[in-house]
C-alpha cells in the first residue's frame, strides 16, 4: 500500500516518501496510512492520472502445458530428444543463457511429466545454474532445491514447485528491469515445448490432438510476439523476433476461420468456452512448421 | 551532501520498492489463492491508481480447465474486471458476481483478453491511493 502525491518540492517529497517507505516496507496492507496530508491541486491530480497510459500484460501458456498433452496422447519418454545438460557450459552470452533457461526449464517439465526424477534433478541443476549466472539466484534457492528432492515422487507436487520458481524468476527479472532477459526465458520455454510437440508429430503422423495444439499455437506466438516487442527496448531481441515472425509467416499461410466464444453454462454451474475462431494449417504448412521449428531450436541449443 | 545522496537514492529506488512489494504481495496473498491449478509461469503485476486500467492476453487450450485470479491490494477497493474474446464479445463480468476469479472448462483453444479497472472514488484529501493489481492464471487437467 502507498499514496501517490503531486506537487511538492524534490526534498518535500523526498522526505515524504522516504516515510512512507518506512511505513509500506512493513508490510501492511490495510488503508490506514501515516500520510495524511497533501498538497496537489484536483486539476493537477487529473493530469497525472489522464498521462497514465494502459497497462498491457502478455501471458505464455507454460511449457508444461504442451509437454502434458504430449504424455497424455500416449508418448514414451524420450531423453534423446532433450538438450543435452552437458551443452549448459557452451553458453557464454546473456542471450544464449537466457533462451537456454526456458529450454531446459520445459525439458525439466518434460522430465516430471513423465516421472523422471534424476533426469529431473539435473534439468533442474542445468536451470540452477543458468539462472546463477544471469544473476536470478534468489528463484532457485536451496530451499526450492531441498523442496524439489522431497517431492521426486510426488509429480504434482513437483509440477507447482518448478511453475512457481519459473514464476519467481519472471518477477525477479521484471522487478529489476530485466524484463528483456525474462522475454528469451519465456520464448526458450515455448520454443522448446512447440519442438517436443513437432518432434511428436513427425513420429506420429498428424492429424491428432498434438498437431490440432501445434497449430493453435499461432494465437501465443501472436502474444510473445507482442511481448518480445514491448521488451525490446535496446535491440537484443532482434533476433529472436525475426526468428518468431519466420514462424508466424507460416502460420499467416493457414487459414483462420471467424467466431465469437459460446459461453455454456451446466446444471453445476459450470462455465465452458466453445466456439470461436477456428485455426485451420494444411498438411504442408504444418510441415514447413516443424521444419523451422526445429531449425530455430537446433540454432538456439547449438 | 552524503545525506542528500541517500535520499536521492532512495528515490531511485522506489520503483522497484513498489514492485518489489508487489512480489510478496502476489506471493503471499495470491499464489494461494490458485489452489489445485498450476500457476502459468508469467509475473503480470502492476501497481495501480483509481482510473488505472490494464488488460492481459492469454490464450487457453482446448481441453483443459483454468482459473483466472484478479488479486488486488484492498487499497483499491473493488477492482472491476471482464473477459472478453477476440471480437470484443463480452464472456463474463465480475459486476455480476461478487468473486475474485472466475473457473472455466475450455472446449475449444481461445484467445481471451482480461480487462481490468480501477475504480474512481471521492477523493477528499488529495492523497492518490495505489496498490499492486496481480492477474494471474492458473490451469489443470480437465476434471
Amino acid at each position: 500500500m502507498s499514496y501517490r502525491i503531486k506537487n511538492l518540492s524534490t526534498w518535500t517529497f523526498a522526505v515524504l516518501m522516504t516515510v512512507s517507505l518506512s511505513f509500506s516496507s512493513c508490510g501492511d496492507s490495510s488503508a490506514d496510512s501515516a500520510l495524511t496530508q497533501a498538497y496537489a491541486s484536483a486539476d493537477e491530480k487529473t493530469e497525472e492520472q489522464a498521462s497514465r497510459v494502459k497497462k498491457i500484460f502478455y501471458a505464455i501458456p507454460a511449457p508444461i502445458e504442451m509437454v502434458s498433452l504430449i504424455q497424455e496422447v500416449g508418448s514414451r519418454y524420450d531423453y534423446s530428444l532433450l538438450n543435452k545438460v552437458e551443452k549448459r557450459s557452451q553458453y557464454n552470452t546473456a542471450k544464449s543463457k537466457a533462451i537456454n533457461l526456458g529450454i531446459y526449464g520445459a525439458d525439466l517439465s518434460y522430465t516430471s511429466v513423465f516421472d523422471q526424477n534424476q533426469e529431473s534433478i539435473l534439468y533442474m541443476s542445468c536451470a540452477k545454474q543458468l539462472a546463477d549466472e544471469l544473476g536470478v539466484s534468489s528463484a532457485f534457492s536451496d530451499e526450492t532445491m531441498a523442496r524439489i528432492e522431497e517431492n521426486l515422487d510426488n509429480r504434482d507436487s513437483l509440477l507447482h514447485i518448478i511453475t512457481q520458481t519459473f514464476y519467481e524468476l519472471d518477477a525477479y527479472l521484471k522487478e529489476n528491469d530485466r524484463s528483456n532477459i525474462s522475454a528469451q526465458v519465456i520464448t526458450g520455454g515455448w520454443l522448446e515445448g512447440l519442438y517436443l510437440a513437432s518432434k511428436m508429430v513427425q513420429k506420429f503422423g498428424k492429424g491428432n490432438e498434438l498437431s490440432t495444439r501445434m497449430v493453435d499455437q499461432q494465437y501465443a506466438l501472436k502474444d510473445l510476439i507482442a511481448l518480445n516487442e514491448a521488451y525490446n527496448k535496446d535491440g537484443s531481441l532482434d533476433e529472436v523476433l525475426v526468428d518468431l515472425r519466420s514462424l508466424e509467416a507460416i502460420y499467416n499461410e493457414a487459414g483462420n476461420d471467424t467466431g465469437s466464444v459460446d459461453t455454456q453454462v451446466d446444471k453445476n454451474g459450470k462455465v465452458t468456452l466453445g466456439g470461436g475462431p477456428s485455426a485451420v494449417m494444411s498438411d504442408s504448412s504444418l510441415d514447413r512448421l516443424i521444419a523451422k521449428t526445429i531449425e530455430i531450436r537446433q540454432k538456439y541449443v547449438m | 551532501m552524503e545525506r542528500k545522496a541517500i535520499i536521492v537514492l532512495l528515490i531511485m529506488m522506489l520503483p522497484v520498492l513498489a514492485f518489489s512489494q508487489c512480489r510478496r504481495f502476489t506471493k503471499v496473498s495470491c499464489i494461494p489463492a490458485l489452489g489445485e491449478y498450476v500457476p502459468n509461469e508469467n509475473f503480470n503485476s502492476a501497481v495501480l491508481i483509481p482510473g488505472d486500467q490494464a488488460e492481459l492476453m492469454m490464450t487457453f487450450y482446448a481441453g483443459q480447465d483454468y482459473r483466472v485470479l484478479i488479486c488486488t491490494e484492498d487499497i483499491l477497493g473493488a477492482v472491476d474486471y471482464t473477459l472478453t474474446d477476440e471480437s470484443g464479445k463480452k464472456i463474463f463480468d465480475s459486476k455480476h458476481m461478487d468473486v475474485g476469479f472466475m473457473d472455466f472448462s475450455v472446449a475449444k483453444t481461445q484467445q481471451v483478453k482480461v480487462n481490468l479497472s480501477v475504480p474512481e472514488r471521492p477523493n477528499t484529501n488529495q492523497l492518490i491511493h495505489e496498490g499492486c493489481a496481480t492477474v494471474l492464471i492458473g490451469y489443470k487437467e480437465k476434471g
